[in-house]
């Protein structure tokens, strides 16, 4: 607990506040106030002092501590390194504890100058409290310990609006009975890898024949390492190597908190193709205030049966899902973030599930809805491998978000947002936890519609308010928020990012992805500077926000109506089709003309007389 | 129980400290010397703190031993038995003494004064496992080093890329450490920084009698005490004013106006010498520097390396040896070291 809290200093210190600058003391009259609340004795120094003067305050009386501001630069350093001598030449020291707080101060500099504590920007007050005091500050070690939240813990998926649940739930019922007996290659290879993790190694290679079987001759290829253009295996002494760069031991310190004890929680999205850039990408959005990573494969993995094995590093889109890199990244980043591990839109979603499970992710991410009308799955195929993958889930106890992300190509929200919520039903009808992921940004349809003509505001919130009517559940709004909303500025991209994340933050929802400040334009590749850009502006805004709120304008309640009205409409279309799966394949959720395309990949793969 | 103290202290940050501790390391392990090591800063990081340019690590061996912030330690990508908590904090944790047991790079944050210096030295002296301990610098941080025996005094481009001046300056610091050493029995004074002190001092000094000064010494107050002696008659002769250690006279400003300062002094009869002292083995010359590219970027650049070396041998002078240790090799620094460890070179102390 902070000093602070604690009531009275045990004993009165008499501390020398010193801004060794040559106008700013701000940050040593809010100490000065702080300190003097607590009983201790504080004389502040008038600014632009220099290091002999202060030395001479210093001697002036029998003080326990001195704090000097200053910001440092490489002049500057040597100014304060110069005091620390003369407070040392002139017998002061030990007897008078310093520190030594500004701009770009940080503890190994500050032990560099000869200070016994550094406080560098974004340290609260009671840190220097607790200097004075000595006692413990455990500011950057509260976030260390902070146990990952449980998204889904609060909510009891109890249908709140009738005719909707009960709609979904008569569709639910449907796709179950229809998933009754099905099989395919991915719930097959699912089985085998399952049994593999317990195998001994005789077993093992015999399954892994009858895996590799199963696969593409794409994917058998690479394990017999004929890897792809683009593709490269990374070694034993590059993997060491890594790990210990990416700071393996060194601890968890976000140095800016966005949302501790607080929702929304935030998540990055990472698949720059390489696991130790991956990692590294991480463990800098951890420690700028990122509380949980999404693992984006590439669309290679989705065309193909199978999935590659190895420690690879890819240059095109994604990172791969093997094991080993699944391992590496846990391994390398280590258990501080929400790590959701996505399986949502090709041929291996009941695999992934299982190496997501197997690896300690905490989220998978399933929605055959997406997946085959915005993903380029076969619907029949997708919709058999995402119930084997929901019940594997509900098995492992892995919650995951069902993404509405066809509204991308034009898909209307109604439309997206009933195929939600039949596979939502159907989930809760396997025992599973979904989460709700409505799209929180500038869509097409939004763009013909004139919605957000108005505001950005209105639209995204009343996807919220109609969610919130039809169900508790949670909500996890993206992916990521402000899509389509970001231009190829940065500044502008990060701007749209925090004004997303401050308008989800006052509608109450429990996580958020956010992107990088260069997704826009990087069309590949992007940065860690530039997802601490987005990280820190949303930062900025849920401080700015605080217990205050973004209000939505009255057309927000209308626009919510209008989306439950289509809701339940497409929701009743569904209903008349012959099943869900011929919904698919109908337009009911997304027709052609609207953007959603039933994909190829995998098509005539199901069979109702597996093994599964 | 005798461990001598080195000290590798420098006119700037980037001047070389820690490439001429890295040197002496390296060769006195070769001539069979257990080393303990320490710094008085932070040192041992791949990137420096401030301009973010490579700097050169600090490779410790089994069996050395090495004063440190305990977290430094459990960072550092090395074995090691944990042998005594010092007592001393340090803005990165409690400083530690801890055994070497397998080899690998060393991040160093020791005592940040003179002080716990001393009781890391009195821990290290009492367990006899050393012949040396090596102390990294800081800055131009010169305090803590006041517990040091020896100096190796690193200098150049990045505290200027005048070679005449840094050779003006390292005459100036050898000049001062080289004061004469005395123990006289005198009045005791904790300060010469103010102008009463001054006429204190001044009125002592006029009666002949010895004037030691203890705590902090300023520019200023040199000046009123040789304006104030100026006008003085000293009927029994002059009195000695002692100083505790030449840092104190360095703490008071740049060691040339100091220097002028104590021979105005000299020049106006009281004899002037420090009780103390470390004696300057060797300087190094390092033509590194980070040029400034804008607030905060800095980009590696260099000197002409021989013409640095040459003008600032011609200052300090023969006695003390000018080594520019990446040119030179560590051999030559190495043999220094020894000859002093060996006594072949006297130390002041």
């Amino acid at each position: 607990m902070p000093a602070s809290e604690t009531g009275a200093a045990s004993r009165a210190r008499r501390v020398l506040l010193a801004p060794l600058d040559p106008v700013h003391d701000v940050g040593l009259k809010l100490i000065k106030k702080r300190l003097e609340a607590r009983g201790h004795r504080v004389t502040l120094l008038p600014p632009d002092l220099t290091a002999e003067e202060i030395t001479r305050a210093a001697l002036g009386d029998h003080y326990d501590c001195l704090l000097v501001s200053r910001t440092v630069g490489y002049e500057s350093a040597e100014t304060l390194a110069h005091l620390a001598d003369l407070l040392d030449g002139a017998g002061l020291r030990p007897r008078l504890r310093v520190a030594v707080g500004g701009m770009a101060v940080r503890p190994e500099l500050a032990a560099e100058m000869g200070y016994d504590a550094g406080f560098g920007p974004g340290t609260p007050p009671e840190a220097a409290v607790a200097f004075v005091e000595e006692m413990p500050f455990h500011h950057g070690e509260e976030a260390l310990s902070l146990e990952k939240p449980d998204l889904c813990a609060r909510y009891t998926y109890r249908w709140k609006d009738a005719h909707i649940g009960r709609w979904a739930g008569e569709l639910a019922r449907g796709i179950l009975a229809w998933g009754e007996g099905t099989s395919t290659p991915g719930t097959e290879r699912a089985v085998l890898v399952r049994a593999m993790l317990t195998a001994d190694e005789v077993e093992r290679a015999r399954l892994e024949e009858e895996y590799l079987r199963l696969a593409s001759p794409e994917v058998v290829a690479m394990r017999q390492g004929q890897l792809p253009a683009h593709c490269r295996p990374i070694g034993q002494e590059e993997r060491d190597r890594a790990l210990e760069l990416l700071g393996k031991g060194r601890g968890w310190r976000p140095l800016v908190a966005t949302g501790y004890d607080r929702r929304p929680v935030v998540f990055i999205q990472y698949g720059t193709g390489c696991p130790v850039m991956d990692a590294l990408h991480a463990v800098v959005a951890g420690q700028w205030g990122a509380q949980g990573t999404v693992h984006f494969d590439p669309a290679w993995s989705a065309r193909h049966e199978g999935l590659p094995r190895g420690l690879l590093a890819w240059s095109a889109d994604g990172t791969f899902c093997t094991p080993e890199n699944l391992r590496f990244f846990r391994e390398a980043t280590g258990n501080h973030l929400l790590w959701q591990v996505r399986a949502h839109r090709g041929l291996n979603t009941p695999e992934t599930v299982v190496w997501a499970a197997a690896t300690g992710a905490d989220l998978t991410k399933i929605n055959p809805v997406y997946g085959s009308l915005g993903g380029g799955t076969d619907p029949e195929r997708l919709l058999a491998d995402a119930l084997f993958a929901m019940r594997l889930a509900a098995d492992y106890g892995l919650p995951f978000d069902v993404v509405t992300n066809e509204e991308l190509g034009g898909v209307p929200a109604h439309k997206a947002v009933a195929g939600m919520l039949a596979v939502v039903a159907t989930a809760l009808e396997l025992g599973a936890r979904p989460i709700l992921q409505p799209l929180f940004c500038y869509s097409p349809e939004a763009m013909l519609e004139g919605y957000m003509d108005q505001d950005y505001v209105d639209w995204n919130a009343a996807k919220v308010i109609a969610l919130r009517r039809i169900i508790d559940a949670p909500i996890w709004p993206g992916a990521p928020i402000g899509f389509l909303t970001h231009t190829e500025e940065r500044v502008q991209s990060a701007v749209t990012t925090a004004l997303h994340a401050g308008l989800a933050a006052s509608l109450g929802v429990d996580a958020i992805t956010i992107a990088s400040t260069d997704e826009a334009y990087s069309r590949g590749p992007i940065t860690a500077a530039a997802r601490v850009d987005s990280l820190r502006a949303v930062g900025e805004v849920f401080r700015f926000l605080g217990e205050a709120a973004v209000s939505p304008t009255p057309r927000a309640e209308h626009l919510a109506e209008q989306l439950l009205e289509g809701v339940a409409a497409t929701l009743r279309e569904a209903l008349q089709q012959p099943s869900f799966c011929e919904a698919l394949y109908a337009g009911v959720f997304g027709n052609r003309e609207e953007g959603g395309n039933p994909g190829r990949a995998g098509k005539g793969t199901v069979s109702r007389s597996g093994r599964a | 129980m005798y461990l001598p103290v080195l000290g590798c202290v420098g006119t700037a940050k980037n001047t070389g400290k820690t490439t001429a501790l890295t040197a002496i390391l390296q060769e006195a392990r070769r001539r069979g010397y257990r080393v303990a090591l320490t710094s008085i800063g932070y040192d041992g990081e791949e990137l420096d703190n401030l301009t973010g340019l490579p700097k050169p690590r600090v490779e410790v061996h089994a069996g050395d031993l090495v004063g440190t912030a305990r977290p430094c330690l459990e960072k550092s990508p090395l074995g090691w038995d944990l042998l005594a908590d010092c007592g001393v904090s340090t803005a990165l944790g409690p400083l530690v003494v801890a055994r070497v047991t397998s080899p690998g790079r060393v991040i160093l944050a020791g005592p940040a004064h003179r002080r716990g210096l001393g009781r890391l030295c009195r821990l290290l002296a009492a367990r006899q496992e050393s012949d040396l301990l090596l102390v990294d610098g800081a800055f131009g941080r010169l305090s803590p080093l006041g517990r040091a025996q020896g100096l190796v005094i690193s200098t150049g481009a990045a505290r200027s890329v005048d070679p005449e001046v840094l050779g003006r300056e390292v005459h100036a610091l050898t000049r001062l450490f080289s004061l004469p050493r005395h123990r006289l029995q005198g009045c005791r004074l904790r300060h010469l920084q103010s102008e009463d002190e001054c006429r204190v001092a001044a009125r002592l000094l006029a009666g002949g009698q010895t004037v030691l000064i203890l705590g902090m010494v300023t520019l200023a107050g040199l000046a009123w005490l040789a304006d104030m002696i100026s006008g003085m008659e000293a009927g029994k002769g002059w009195g000695w004013l002692l100083f505790a250690h030449p840092v104190q006279l360095l703490l008071a400003g740049p060691a040339e106006r100091v220097l002028e300062m104590v021979y105005r002094l000299e020049s106006l009869g009281p004899g002037l010498a420090v009780v103390g002292g470390p004696a300057i083995l060797a300087v190094t010359v390092n033509p590194f520097y980070p040029r400034l590219l804008g607030p905060n970027r800095f980009r590696a650049a260099r000197l002409d390396a021989s013409q640095l070396k040459a003008r600032v041998a011609e200052h300090v002078g023969s006695q003390i040896p000018v080594i520019d240790v990446k040119r030179d090799g560590p051999e030559q620094l190495g043999q220094v070291v020894e000859d002093w460890l060996l006594g072949r070179r006297p130390s002041p102390t």
